[in-house]
């Protein structure tokens, strides 16, 4: 049930909204399945993934969390500034359609409008 | 042993804490005066809804004191495995600002609401919305704030130097049944023959009340215990003066401060505090990986450390896969509590009331979009570093005793630093984190604790036409009275920090996830599919709870006496959002659709002016 007049910021952001669980669905998917294939068997062999200055990860946390943390960063960047919309959120409800504000710019002698 | 060296704080840490203290009072007079530029209630409790990128990256989400204390705790008993029960942060800079930040945002404008309870009462139009909503914003946040409140007092006791404690154990005070202790007895004619009992115990120390009551139950009659037990009980309380005076000086601190200067100071010295965290974290990272030998190497020696004094007994491999070692053979993180605590981290970062109040105080859809950006990168190099750190601890610090593994960071932090130039105030720096991250927990608390109190009860039921200057001194007994509340119910410590902390933010996440999703998204959702939605949520967390503390211990999780049940071994968050998601949808469909009028004013465009 939406409307032909529906706010374009209820818009953007269901499509987004449907974006950002799907990113998380997968993360969550690929980082539990890779951990659990890789990383549940004390018996396998202990393999490393050796980066830099002695930074090393053994295989399953880096292959199942590192790199889908490097990843969830990436897209993170990408949906931050490629897809989500800017938009106008709106004029802040002045102060004197809000009973309980008024009631204080009354006391207070401040007659004009106090605007977000 | 490095583990045996019994390191001390020295003054570069108290005098490293103290500067972070005139610094966060100071933020706080700062924030006063830009709260007196407008109305008092946006400025003080919304902060005008001013915030900028940076300030809502790094305040917003980012967790409690338990990121500096219960989790490094974590990687050292468990090992690599606690990395999967953090890993649902990987995604939380998306999820917390991206699946309901720019609508709550919105919606908080249309309707003028300052706090939690007030949105949810504006979007539905009814105060009975509003009322359920504060009634589950007061009992999750303050049963978090008070458990915050003692890692604060227990970090001043840390801080104070040659205190001879350097832990972030929960249970330092030990119960100990001194000579003093049995004159007491006597005095309240407790019987010989029981007190005689009691002489294999006196100068024996124990860690916690429910360890020395199992002790004194197996030496007394039934009868005996029952009737002398609390106060045999009583007569073994430890009286720590280090703990008292560090929780008096962090309620005046952070009450005095958050009080100054509202919502902005909490933000403030919480961002100030963040940048304090990542700075602690990443030096620690970079001297503790080569003083392990990399962390390859640090991964091998944890695995052959040993456990006993069996020589062919050692932690084993289990340190380096799931569902990782626990010492008394219990599985820390079988998948199902994998998949759980993914959903927890996500959800809480979405469903927090101190979180949804930062977004609703955000500046422009703008700033929200690079404070995911901001936000990725901060957990990132938060989160993975910690752990490389923690396991490194293991490799140098090998065998703290049971129950004070909380003490590796800042054991380690003593023990990196010690040869640096100037190592002492490193030290503090990286110490002060903590403190820091619980100052900014209670701050941000108390803050919403207070508007609820004073917008939504107050303001709503008793003094609709309360004056400026009424609300503003009431908000200001509010903190000092819910500080008082906070600082009473930590006299005698709250057990269990670390459950309050999960229970926290799990019942924020089963809460009011669902209920913002569908004010936010639902052009059908009405005020009873609402309530139902948060009732189903809390209520099916709460159940659990207490059907957990009925049960047999699982044997998976955290060790605890207060555990959740874990329903076909997964965390009560899955079963409590489930829930909240099939009740308030089928309660909403099955009653009356919301007003058009109150829809169209929630869901569509502002008519332009002709």
């Amino acid at each position: 049930m939406s409307s032909s007049l529906e706010d374009p910021v209820v818009r953007s952001t269901r499509r987004e909204v449907v974006a950002v669980l799907s990113i998380t669905a997968i993360a969550l998917t690929y980082t539990v399945y890779t951990c659990y294939r890789l990383g549940f068997d004390s018996k396998s062999e202990l393999k490393f993934v050796k980066l830099f200055a002695g930074v090393a990860f053994p295989e399953w946390v880096f292959w199942g969390i590192v790199l889908p943390w490097l990843a969830s960063f990436v897209v993170g960047a990408i949906f931050a500034f490629y897809v989500m919309e800017d938009a106008d959120l709106g004029e802040e409800l002045a102060d004197d359609d809000d009973v309980f504000a008024a009631a204080q710019a009354a006391e207070s002698g401040e007659g004009e409008k106090h605007v977000g | 042993m490095l583990a045996n060296v019994a390191p001390s704080t020295g003054y570069g840490t108290l005098f490293v804490l103290v500067l972070l203290i005139v610094a966060s009072v100071w933020l706080g007079a700062v924030a006063q005066r830009v709260v007196q530029k407008g109305a008092f209630l946006k400025g003080y409790f919304l902060g005008n809804r001013g915030l900028g990128a940076w300030a809502l990256a790094l305040t917003a989400t980012v967790q409690s004191g338990g990121t500096f204390m219960g989790f490094p705790s974590l990687v050292y008993s468990h090992g690599w495995i606690v990395a999967l029960w953090i890993a649902g942060y990987m995604v939380v800079p998306l999820t917390g600002f991206g699946v309901v930040g720019k609508r709550l945002a919105q919606l908080s404008r249309r309707t003028g609401a300052v706090t939690v309870p007030d949105l949810f009462r504006e979007r539905f139009n009814s105060p009975a919305v509003g009322l359920v909503a504060l009634v589950f914003v007061l009992t999750f946040m303050t049963s978090m704030m008070i458990a915050q409140f003692k890692a604060g007092a227990l970090i001043m006791k840390i801080a104070w130097p040659n205190s001879g404690v350097i832990a972030l154990s929960e249970d330092l005070n030990q119960y100990e049944l001194k000579p003093s202790g049995i004159e007491l007895l006597r005095k309240q004619s407790v019987a010989e023959n029981v007190i005689d009992t009691l002489t294999p115990l006196v100068g024996k120390p124990f860690n916690s009340d429910a360890e020395f009551k199992a002790e004194i139950s197996k030496l007394l009659t039934k009868d005996d215990f029952k009737t002398h037990g609390k106060a045999i009980a009583a007569a073994a309380e430890p009286f720590d003066w280090l703990y008292l005076m560090g929780l008096v000086i962090f309620g005046l601190t952070v009450v005095g401060y958050t009080l100054i200067g509202g919502f902005l100071a909490a933000v403030w010295t919480d961002l100030f505090q963040s940048v304090m965290m990542l700075f602690g974290v990443v030096l620690l990272a970079v001297l503790a990986i080569p003083a392990a030998g990399g962390l390859e190497q640090a991964t091998l020696t944890a695995i052959q450390q040993k456990v006993s004094v069996d020589p062919d007994e050692v932690i084993g491999a289990a340190y380096a896969f799931g569902p990782g070692y626990s010492a008394d053979g219990r599985e820390f993180m079988p998948i199902t509590l994998g998949i759980s605590f993914f959903m927890v981290w996500v959800f809480a970062g979405i469903g927090s009331p101190a979180s949804i109040v930062r977004v609703m105080a955000s500046k422009s859809t703008a700033h929200i979009r690079k404070s995911i950006f901001l936000l990725g990168g901060y957990n990132l190099l938060i989160y993975i570093p910690l752990i490389m750190i923690c396991i490194c601890g293991r490799s140098l610090i090998p065998s703290l005793p049971a129950g004070k593994s909380d003490e590796i960071i800042p054991r380690l932090t003593l023990l990196l630093t010690g040869g640096l130039p100037a190592g002492s105030l490193l030290a503090g720096l990286v110490l002060t984190a903590p403190f820091g991250a619980v100052m900014a927990t209670v701050s941000g608390y108390l803050v919403v604790i207070a508007s609820g109190i004073v917008r939504d009860i107050f303001q709503r039921f008793i003094r609709p036409h309360a004056t400026n200057s009424e609300i503003r001194r009431l908000t200001y007994i509010t903190m000092i009275l819910v500080g008082i509340f906070a600082f009473a119910m930590n006299v005698k410590p709250v057990p269990y920090l670390q459950v309050f902390v999960v229970f926290s933010g799990t019942g924020g996440a089963v809460t009011f996830v669902i209920p913002s999703l569908m004010a936010c998204y639902w052009r059908r959702a009405n005020s009873s599919g609402c309530i139902a939605a948060m009732v189903a949520g809390g209520g099916t967390l709460i159940a659990f709870y207490v059907a957990g503390s009925f049960m047999p211990d699982p044997k998976i999780g955290v060790i605890s006496s207060v555990r959740p049940f874990y329903f076909l071994g997964f965390d009560p968050i899955l079963w409590g959002m489930s829930a909240s998601a099939l009740v308030g949808v089928f309660v909403t469909l099955l009653t009356t659709p919301p007003d058009t009028s109150l829809v169209t004013k929630m869901f569509d465009a502002a008519p332009t002016a002709a």
